[in-house]
């Protein structure tokens, strides 16, 4: 661990270096506006968020675009799934930019995050591997507290004459989760990625190219108590730890309450890129991942290391955007479709028992019109649906749900240097599928926390709306800075019934509010 | 740019297509065959009519069923999973007489079980279950409060008794009677030991252990030993009677000043019981070389307990329920502290390890295997069926008052006779506040 701290601090170095060496070199003004401007155009930033994913698109990100974030995020609203808290506080930093060191095209990032949930439940888990078929999880509401730095970098060379593009990205996660009341949980992950692309520009409208990833992480668990009593006997029902293994009833696990998850992924990528005054630019990303995560409980004493689960993620993407310029005016056209399908092998049973599928779609289209009243329009529709099934127990449940997001934005520029961004959108959504299948009795608290509160939570219709503003201004050195406020809300149409007396119902509504200050350079 | 956008739309419609998947796991048929363990062939006992009971562990599904004319039962469409499988055959006093031709008056029950058995997804196999039967208890293991109550409000483990009952119509001598606790493996999550395929200690590895001997099944190891003193006929105990050994002959209920001279309290005497009119307790201040807890104290109106083998500071009965108990007695060609003692069955030998007596499994008079109250924290049984074909435990776990008690089979002229099949998980049952002396 000492190894793998050193790296990020030595990341955190080279992240900050490339930022601010763009300061040295670009301090003016109109850099920092052109900046500003850049991160209010939804259908450029659009873009950009497709770019930074993948070293292979790296020209998409224009060079010298840097940003710093800090902010404070807080949920509100017992609108949640059965593992979701209902009060959560976040701050993080984030920052971000892109430079250009010889003829090496360097992108760098790094955030930090420190979250507080007031009431989590049935979950030591991190916030990453919400379909894992094993964790720990106990009846009683804890404080999680999690503290999370990631640093991602990308590089990219044009190799030979510019027709043979050669990029190499890296995503580095720690993670410290916690819990501070009975059972307290401690999670700490680590997640490595590396991913190649190479590609070959076969004219100057058109590259074509592959790659690979690979990567490895860690999550180790464990849960402990402050009170004796609660682990010692039953009295205490809400404290009582359960290893989850699949989805239906979990079992007591009153000792040796730890246990470690191994992970290993690999795959491969394929891009396409496609320049067209005329038609616009087209780019295409596909990526199929294979993921084998080991359970595994953790032995102190001996070499004993007894399996407990082995879990299979394959999932495939393909990601596909349009950005089209027409003057002043610029559209992006999103299509996106994903697929990850999850698969244990329970050795308890010595078989295949927990199977999960998730899959969404997305179109989304972004205009984006410049001017001293610039205005943003968005329209998204997207289908995501999951489903768990659990052999043990004969449960099968799952949802689709059909989501429809209209928004509107306009930015006012004042004067050269300073601007007013407000920014409203809408939300529908609604479920268009369901399964739900639990053929045993429903009694136990998983069942009627998790299972059927999730059940109800995902097939609930609701509709929402975020309000956003922004004001910038150049602060200090002149670096245009931006303090954004945004407010969401969310409120639940209805709710299926169930022909069981449930005793955990999700609440009626959901309240987000974001504070931050951004500085760009 | 048409080319283009057909290769998107037939790679999106691939990528779209989803298959219906169903977990692997998938019931499968497990047939039984249920036969005695007889050591002759001389007579034949009937196989039809076995009751034989499938729990499975985790979801506690419970499947019945009987055996066929030829001892077979099949269990079809299960669940992978892990089981508990006994299987118990009750015959009469008249049948068996006329049967075996040895006369009784007592019913004969066998018992057979395979406890913590996996059967995995893919099981094609068949389970073969051997009827043994037990002796019929004289004496029998009546109550053990082992867990001990609330570590705050109650009296922790020092509360904790045994207790020893007349299950005859004649009056019984308690003197020369031996109580201890079983060693074994108390941790399934330790892998430096030889095992069994049961999962138990493989005790035939043990350094020293005689080649010629069957060191697994005919003998059992001991943790502590007590004896009940007695020149004879000194503790007379009366049918339908029991004696209470209590680790510490106090009132529990009460404060009282330890050894170290402080005193103690207890918040709730409701959880605790009252021992000071015990039968026997264990003081170990007079062991050389010993400091004892300041709990224990010497009830000068209690006879102690002669301490033959022991560990740790007083009798402490294992909280979470690892320990098993017996109650024996020798003839008079042992010597109970001359028995040949072992180190546990190491995989590297120590010289510094702890020994346990090996004690004749002949001498048993009772036994019960406990366990942990949890499935997961379940360990391999150290009794075999012919004492304890089952187990029993205190559904809470440790430090919440409960004792396991064992059930009354039936009341003659005013006198319980308790149930004794030699199969504790159907024996025993559960006082949710120990009970010295109290029946169920």
């Amino acid at each position: 661990m000492k190894m793998k701290n050193a790296f990020l601090a030595v990341s955190l170095l080279l992240c900050f270096h490339s930022s601010f060496s763009q300061q040295q070199d670009s301090t003016s003004v109109a850099v920092s506006v052109r900046n500003k401007s850049f991160a209010a155009d939804s259908a450029s930033f659009a873009l950009y968020n497709f770019a930074i994913k993948s070293s292979f698109f790296m020209n998409a990100i224009p060079t010298g675009f840097n940003v710093i974030t800090i902010g404070h995020k807080y949920a509100d609203g017992d609108y949640i799934a059965g593992q979701d808290a209902e009060k959560i506080q976040q701050t993080y930093l984030q920052t971000e930019g892109k430079t250009i060191l010889g003829d090496v095209a360097l992108w760098g990032a790094f955030s930090f995050q420190n979250i507080k949930e007031d009431s989590t439940r049935w979950a030591h888990q991190t916030r990453n591997n919400l379909s894992a078929p094993l964790y720990f999880g106990s009846p009683a509401l804890v404080s999680y507290n999690r503290r999370i730095y990631q640093f991602r970098a990308a590089a990219n060379r044009n190799m030979i004459g510019n027709k043979l593009p050669v990029g190499l990205g890296l995503d580095y996660r720690i993670g410290d989760h916690y819990s501070t009341n009975d059972p307290r949980g401690q999670v700490s992950d680590y997640q490595f990625n590396l991913s190649a692309t190479l590609g070959y520009q076969f004219s100057s409208r058109f590259k074509a190219g592959a790659g690979a990833h690979y990567g490895y992480g860690q999550e180790r668990t464990n849960v402990a108590y402050k009170n004796r009593a609660y682990f010692e006997s039953t009295v205490y029902p809400d404290y009582v730890n359960y290893i989850v293994n699949g989805y239906g009833a979990p079992f007591p696990r009153a000792g040796d309450r730890r246990f470690e998850n191994n992970q290993t992924r690999m795959g491969f990528d394929a891009f396409l890129g496609f320049v067209d005054d005329a038609l616009g630019d087209i780019n295409i990303k596909t990526s199929l991942t294979r993921e084998d995560q080991d359970y595994r409980f953790r032995s102190t004493s001996t070499a004993l290391n007894q399996e407990l689960n082995d879990y299979q993620l394959n999932s495939y993407l393909i990601d596909v955007v349009w950005n089209k310029k027409i003057g002043d005016k610029q559209l992006t056209a999103i299509l996106n479709y994903s697929n990850i399908d999850g698969s244990d092998y329970n050795y308890s049973y010595g078989a295949n028992n927990y199977l999960y599928n998730q899959n969404q779609w997305s179109a989304k289209l972004l205009y984006h019109k410049a001017g001293k009243t610039a205005w943003n329009y968005l329209l998204e529709v997207s289908k995501n649906g999951e489903e768990r099934q659990d052999g043990i127990y004969g449960n099968v449940i799952g949802y689709e749900r059909l989501n429809i997001k209209p928004g509107v934005g306009l930015i006012l520029q004042r004067s050269a240097e300073q601007s007013w961004g407000v920014h409203l959108s809408g939300i529908y959504s609604m479920a268009v599928a369901e399964r739900f299948i639990v053929p045993g009795v429903m009694t136990d608290r998983f069942t009627q926390q998790v299972i059927l509160h999730d059940y109800l939570y995902h097939t609930s219709d609701f509709f929402g709306g975020t309000l956003s503003g922004e004001y910038s201004f150049p602060g200090y050195k002149k670096i245009q800075t931006s303090i954004r406020a945004a407010v969401s809300y969310q409120d639940v149409l209805n709710f299926r019934a169930i022909n069981s007396m449930v005793t955990s119902v999700p609440g009626n509504n959901r309240v987000w509010a974001d504070l931050s200050l951004n500085f760009y350079f | 740019m048409k080319k283009l956008l057909s290769i998107l739309l037939l790679a999106t419609a691939l990528v779209a297509c989803k298959k219906d998947k169903t977990p692997g796991i998938a019931p499968v048929d497990l047939p039984v065959t249920v036969s005695y363990n007889l050591s002759t062939s001389a007579y034949t006992l009937p196989v039809n009519n076995i009751k034989v009971k499938l729990i499975n562990i985790n979801t506690k599904t419970v499947i019945e069923a009987s055996t066929d004319a030829n001892g077979k039962v099949n269990f079809q469409q299960i669940s992978a999973g892990t089981y508990d499988i006994d299987a118990v055959m009750e015959i009469d006093a008249a049948q068996y007489s006329q049967l075996t031709g040895t006369p009784t008056t007592q019913k004969v029950t066998f018992n057979a079980s395979m406890k913590g058995k996996q059967i995995d997804a893919g099981f094609s196999g068949e389970l073969e279950l051997k009827l043994i039967s037990g002796t019929a208890g004289n004496w029998l293991i009546k109550q053990v409060y082992y867990g001990g109550s609330d570590r705050t409000d109650g009296a922790l483990f020092r509360d904790q008794f045994i207790e020893i009952y007349n299950n005859t119509d004649a009056v019984m001598y308690a003197d020369s009677l031996y109580f201890s606790q079983l060693w074994g493996r108390q941790s399934t999550t330790a892998a430096r030991h030889h095992f069994q395929a049961n999962g138990q200690y493989d005790w035939s590895k043990s350094t020293g252990m005689p080649a010629n001997i069957d060191a697994n099944n005919d003998y059992v190891y001991t943790r502590s030993i007590f004896m009940i003193p007695g020149t004879g006929k000194q503790h007379p105990v009366q049918p339908g009677e029991s004696i209470v050994i209590a680790q510490t002959a106090l009132n529990h209920k009460s404060p009282f000043t330890g050894n170290d001279g402080k005193t103690v309290s207890v918040n709730n005497p409701a959880l605790t019981v009252d021992l000071s009119t015990a039968d026997f307790e264990a003081y170990y201040g007079d062991l050389p070389g010993r400091t004892p807890f300041a709990s224990d104290i010497d009830n000068p109106n209690v006879p102690n307990l002669t301490v033959i083998q022991f560990y740790g500071n007083d009798m402490v009965l294992d909280n979470p329920g690892r320990d098993s108990y017996i109650i024996f007695k020798v003839d008079g060609t042992s010597v109970v502290s001359n028995l040949p003692s072992y180190s546990e069955p190491l995989l590297v030998p120590s010289s510094t390890a702890n020994k346990y007596f090996q004690l004749p499994g002949k001498y048993i008079i009772d036994g019960i295997d406990v366990q942990p109250n949890t499935t997961d924290s379940r360990i391999p049984k150290k009794l075999t069926a012919n004492i304890d074909a089952g187990f029993t435990l205190t559904p809470k776990g440790s430090f919440t008052s409960q004792s396991v008690i064992r059930k009354t089979e039936s009341t003659v002229n005013g006198r319980r006779i308790l149930k004794d099949t030699n199969n504790s998980t159907e024996d025993f049952d559960v006082f949710d506040i120990a009970q010295p002396r109290g029946f169920k």
